[in-house]
């Protein structure tokens, strides 16, 4: 097996060299020793064979650009997602969310992969994205992309459903000051920015960002106010025609409440409820240099170190990542761009731990080794791209992974795009799954005692077989829309099993668990009138578990807890003198084995900007209910809360 | 649920392997493959003519070797051809700097903005971004010169053209040598 892959590696190592190697002369594309005269008489053949950008590429893609944001009303990213078809976004209480495409949708969603400038954010204990951290201001968002489905991304052995890549704007573009301040019923946030240059080529900025969120709703009455402080910098300088150089960083620190439910071993309710404030403190720097060798060459180098502490009663983390990438791209011939690039990662962890948390060993250091290769192909005069491609992993878990994908781009004419994608990919099992032990307060009626989770070392990975379908139609310049289908193969799942029943039930992590989803997702957008657009998305979802006999987990927890069907209309108006006025339907189906119920929501959003520098604006967000409940934990067990009616003011300032 | 744990030393071959990968890129990664389309390359070219033959306002080069900026509005994949003509080139004691995805709240400090045909130069956004810089712009779009750009290109059969408009060259105080405005079609108004 593992000769096989270093075979595998060393040919695919191999073959770019080779014909780099037998074909390297530089095309000659200066032109510049020729007169003006000269150039004149030169000539040139058909207007259309500029290299152009296909306008479709094959992949489940939706793009929220920063006017997205800023008319949306949003005050936060997991807000923006919202407006993403095949993504579900449910708020937990006032700090914690669950977010996750095509399904299996928790406060710890393991399957998804985010990326902020670059820097992945998953948290390797709990195996998914810490949403109260991972935020920046918002105004300096130059785009998010977000990709559902496995194989969109070239990185990564956990962008399993899909991928969340956050961009901020070029220091070039945030040139100048910026103070921001939001003030309503549910949150205050003032943030600041200042853009400058040093010389001709190196631009940058600093921002701070302050956050202080009230409570949300829940009748038992909610602990969930937080306050969160962060400051941070970027940095672009233009070393010389060639290189160019990125850094960025930040530091944050805040406390946000939680209510939680611990297990104790005293009857007869075996359980105690904890106000607390939870610390967060974080920090990191990230440092992308990016080569251009020639026309067709570009070479980039990407590292960052990233510091999570955490501290609540029944755990306490200090986690820090390091991180290298380097990535090449470069065009062949035939029509072929080839990237490949090679990554790797270690974490270094350690933790106070409790009755309710005790991973084992209590310290430890875990590695990661990457590499991809893929090869778009553009084949019948541009009109078809065949993308092939495979990442490569080696962890400290499983082992080798391969995953591979392929995908093929029909685009005959503009108006008309269609695409087939099949990928495989896998999951790690998180640090908590592989060795320690969790103990779960009991939930009545169904369970009386506290249940114990025991890691298992034996762990496999999770793995998917994907398929996935996709049609773009742009009939015209002001409407389009993209449907998309896919079918999904899991295997190998993470549930539990049961391996004692005293002096605690006791359960062990076993992949034991599988399952098939299928889906829609639908994405549109209308331009009616030059100052009026219409933007819906559509999905449905439909998934089907099977667990074999004696598992802990509940398949209906899987089964109905991502929502069957989901909605979003926007519509977006520019009034005359510079007066905005948007609005956003929203519909999410009842996630029945939770006991949520579906909801519409609506938010409304009036903008004016009495000049150039200075935006002014009012927001109402979920009109609809005083308040409305959207998911419950799984996990741990913190109080969910209820997401409330919110007003709020809002000026931003450019000077 | 089979687990492949490996001893250390073939994670180190696997190592040596990636690495040898890298090390042989950018050996051998030094030639460009792409076949460039002969038009941009040509248009390249006259660009770079363009700026020799141009005189800017004493005021929009702030200091002695403040580069000469040439921008490319929007997203463009033209700015690699720049890139690959401009580059290691000097005029008067100043560098090039090529700036692609110039936008309206960049385009202050360009010498030369290039705007590609599907750009609408009425468009508010580019407009704002033509009015807010000093630079000598060079489009494609038909109706370049009349919606107030300074250098158009067009195409005769085969070959490619330009023509002028003295009167926005007037407005932003740029001069173009009589070399340029001799080859050129002079739109007049």
């Amino acid at each position: 097996m593992r000769q096989g892959v270093l075979l595998v590696v060393a040919v695919l190592a191999l073959l770019p060299v080779r014909v780099w190697g037998a074909d390297s002369l530089p095309a000659p594309n200066d032109l510049t020793h020729l007169s003006l005269e000269e150039l004149m008489n030169v000539e040139v053949t058909s207007v259309s064979k500029k290299k152009q950008k296909l306008s479709g590429s094959a992949a489940a893609i939706f793009v929220i650009t920063q006017d997205d944001i800023r008319r949306s009303g949003v005050t936060s990213i997991p807000e923006a997602l919202r407006m993403v078809p095949g993504l579900h976004v449910a708020r937990l209480d006032n700090n914690k969310w669950a977010i996750s495409a095509r399904g299996f949708n928790s406060r710890f969603s393991n399957k998804m992969l985010v990326l902020l400038d670059g820097r992945n954010v998953y948290n390797s204990f709990f195996a998914g994205t810490i949403w109260e951290t991972t935020d920046t201001l918002l105004e300096d968002i130059e785009r998010i992309e977000v990709i559902r489905g496995p194989g969109g991304t070239l990185w990564g052995v956990n962008a399993v459903n899909g991928v969340i890549n956050i961009i901020t704007k070029h220091t070039q573009r945030t040139q100048g000051g910026l103070v921001s301040g939001l003030g309503g019923s549910e949150e205050a946030i003032v943030g600041a920015r200042y853009g400058g240059k040093v010389g001709d080529d190196l631009s940058y900025r600093l921002f701070v960002k302050s956050l202080h969120e009230s409570t949300e709703f829940n009748q038992a009455g909610a602990h969930d106010d937080g306050r969160i402080l962060r400051g941070g910098f970027r940095s672009d300088w233009d070393i010389d025609a060639h290189n160019t150089l990125m850094t960025e960083g930040g530091l944050y620190s805040g406390d946000v409440g939680q209510r939680v439910r611990l297990p104790t071993l005293t009857a007869p309710a075996f359980a105690r409820s904890v106000d607390e404030d939870v610390e967060m403190r974080g920090g990191h720097i990230l440092l992308k240099w990016d080569r251009r060798i020639s026309e067709g060459s570009d070479l980039s180098f990407q590292f960052f170190y990233d510091r999570f502490y955490r501290k609540e009663t029944v755990v306490e983390m200090t986690i820090d990542t390091v991180d290298f990438e380097l990535q090449h791209r470069v065009a062949l011939p035939l029509n072929q761009d080839v990237v490949w690039g090679i990554g790797y990662r270690q974490w270094f962890d350690d933790f106070r731990t409790s009755f309710t948390i005790a991973p084992a060993p209590r310290s430890k250091s875990f590695r990661v080794l990457n590499g991809f290769i893929q090869d778009e192909i553009r084949l019948f005069d541009d009109e078809a791209t065949l993308t092939v491609g495979s990442k490569i992993s080696h962890n400290d878990f499983t082992g080798f992974e391969v995953q591979p994908s392929g995908r093929v781009l029909w685009q005959p004419v503009p108006q008309h795009a269609w695409w087939l994608a099949a990928s495989r990919a896998v999951r790690l099992p998180s640090r908590a799954a592989d060795n320690g032990a969790i103990v779960q307060p009991p939930n009545p009626p169904a369970l009386t005692v506290p249940v114990r989770l025991m890691g298992n070392r034996r762990l496999g990975p999770e793995s998917l077989i994907a398929f996935e379908a996709g049609y773009r139609l742009t009939p015209i310049s002001e409407l389009s829309i993209d449907v998309i289908a896919f079918y999904n193969l899991y295997d190998n799942l993470i549930d539990s099993k049961r391996i004692a029943l005293s002096p605690l039930p006791t359960f062990q992590f076993s992949n034991n668990k599988e399952a098939r989803t299928h889906g829609v997702e639908v994405a549109s957008n209308l331009q009616i009138l030059e100052s009026w657009q219409i933007r819906g998305a559509y999905t449905y979802l439909n998934i089907d578990v099977e667990t074999e006999r004696g598992a802990f987990g509940f398949p209906d927890r899987d089964e109905q807890g991502s929502p069957h069907h989901q909605a979003s209309l926007r519509s977006l108006l520019s009034l005359p003198h510079n007066v905005e006025l948007d609005s956003w339907l929203r519909f999410v189906d009842g996630l029945p084995s939770l006991s949520v119920p579906g909801y519409w929501e609506l938010d409304v959003r009036l903008g004016w900007r009495p000049w150039e520098s200075l935006e002014l604006s009012i927001a109402g967000l979920n009109l609809l209910d005083t308040h409305h409940p959207e998911m419950v934990p799984s996990f741990l067990q913190t109080q969910a809360n209820e997401v409330q009616r919110s007003i709020y003011g809002k000026m931003v300032w450019n000077f | 649920m089979i687990r492949h744990r490996l001893p250390s030393r073939c994670v180190n071959s696997f190592c040596t392997v990636l690495l040898a990968v890298v090390m042989g890129s950018v050996v051998f990664s030094g030639g460009a493959f792409a076949d460039s389309p002969r038009e941009y390359q040509v248009k390249a070219a006259f660009l770079y003519h363009f700026v020799q033959f141009t005189e800017w306002p004493e005021h929009v080069f702030t200091g002695p070797d403040m580069r000469i900026r040439i921008c490319v509005y929007g997203d463009d994949p033209f700015a690699e051809y720049l890139v690959g003509t401009f580059m290691g080139k000097m005029l008067h004691a100043r560098r090039f700097r090529i700036q692609p995805r110039v936008s309206a709240s960049t385009s202050h400090s360009c010498h030369v903005i290039f705007l590609n045909r599907e750009i609408d130069a009425t468009r508010p956004d580019v407009r704002r971004a033509l009015q807010r810089s000093q630079a000598l712009t060079v489009g494609e779009a038909d109706d370049f010169l009349e919606q107030g750009g300074m250098i158009q290109f067009y195409r005769v059969e085969k070959n490619i053209r330009f023509a002028i408009n003295p009167n926005a060259l007037k407005r932003k105080q740029i001069r173009l040598s009589s070399k340029l405005l001799r080859l050129a079609r002079v739109k007049s108004k």
